[in-house]
């Protein structure tokens, strides 16, 4: 906090001070504080982690509701959408899971998710490279273009893309 | 991409959201399929959940290298 001078370092400000002030304050009244302190950071603590649980079980409640919901039936479902034991117990939609080609969409999307991420690197790892490093004649061009399409919005797209769908489906 | 990725008629083309989406909005007969739905959703989230918690100190590394960076 001091310089080669000894002066005070004029970037520590007061409030700075004042908060280390009180740090050294805690800590000292720590050691020889004794039970009193203990006896409340212990009633902060259980506070502390009462509340964790709750908002952790907050959090987990749609997914519990999810894995309930699933063995369900479906008028069990609609009619007692927020109770927690399946009434009757059932695998139906696992069944029924089974006349659909979901493995099928399953090997889908792991294809598409690895292709797209590799064409990606690939592909973005190369133009980067070009950006970056490489001289060329109209590169400042270039490179404004596509900033500018990044900065579009994808929101923005969504009626073309309504109508480029539209279209295909009529023809 | 997505809207080429949703743009087909064929079944076995749909992609595992396409297909649950199909389920939301009255696949298989009528109306929402609750059940199936959160099953298939479930299904399709344990190997990304899996993947995500296997490599999880590397992405928490990865956005940490990103931010040193500033």
């Amino acid at each position: 906090m001091t310089d080669a001078h000894g002066t005070p370092d004029p970037r520590v400000t007061a409030a700075e001070a004042d908060a280390l002030t009180k740090v050294e304050t805690r800590a000292s009244s720590a050691s020889d504080g004794g039970q009193v302190a203990q006896r409340s950071s212990g009633t902060k603590k259980a506070l502390f982690y009462t509340l964790l649980v709750l908002f952790a079980l907050l959090y987990i409640f749609p997914f519990i509701i999810q894995l309930v919901t699933s063995f369900k039936t479906q008028t069990d479902a609609s009619n007692n959408a927020l109770s927690l034991i399946p009434h009757p117990f059932t695998t139906e939609a696992f069944e029924r899971l089974q006349d659909t080609p979901f493995f099928r969409w399953f090997f889908n999307s792991v294809w598409v998710a690895l292709i797209v991420t590799a064409a990606r690197v690939f592909f973005c790892s190369l133009a980067g490279y070009a950006l970056a490093r490489l001289k060329f004649r109209g590169r400042g061009a270039l490179f404004t273009a596509i900033l500018a399409v990044m900065s579009v919005p994808g929101i923005v797209w969504v009626v073309e893309r309504v109508g480029a769908l539209h279209h295909r489906h009529r023809s | 991409m997505g809207h080429f990725i949703i743009a087909t008629d064929r079944e076995e083309l749909y992609t595992l959201t396409r297909g649950v989406a199909g389920f939301t909005s009255g696949g298989l007969g009528s109306g929402t399929q609750y059940p199936i739905k959160m099953m298939s959703a479930l299904l399709m989230t344990i190997p990304t959940a899996l993947v995500f918690i296997i490599f999880q100190r590397f992405f928490t590394q990865g956005a940490n290298a990103g931010a040193d960076k500033g």
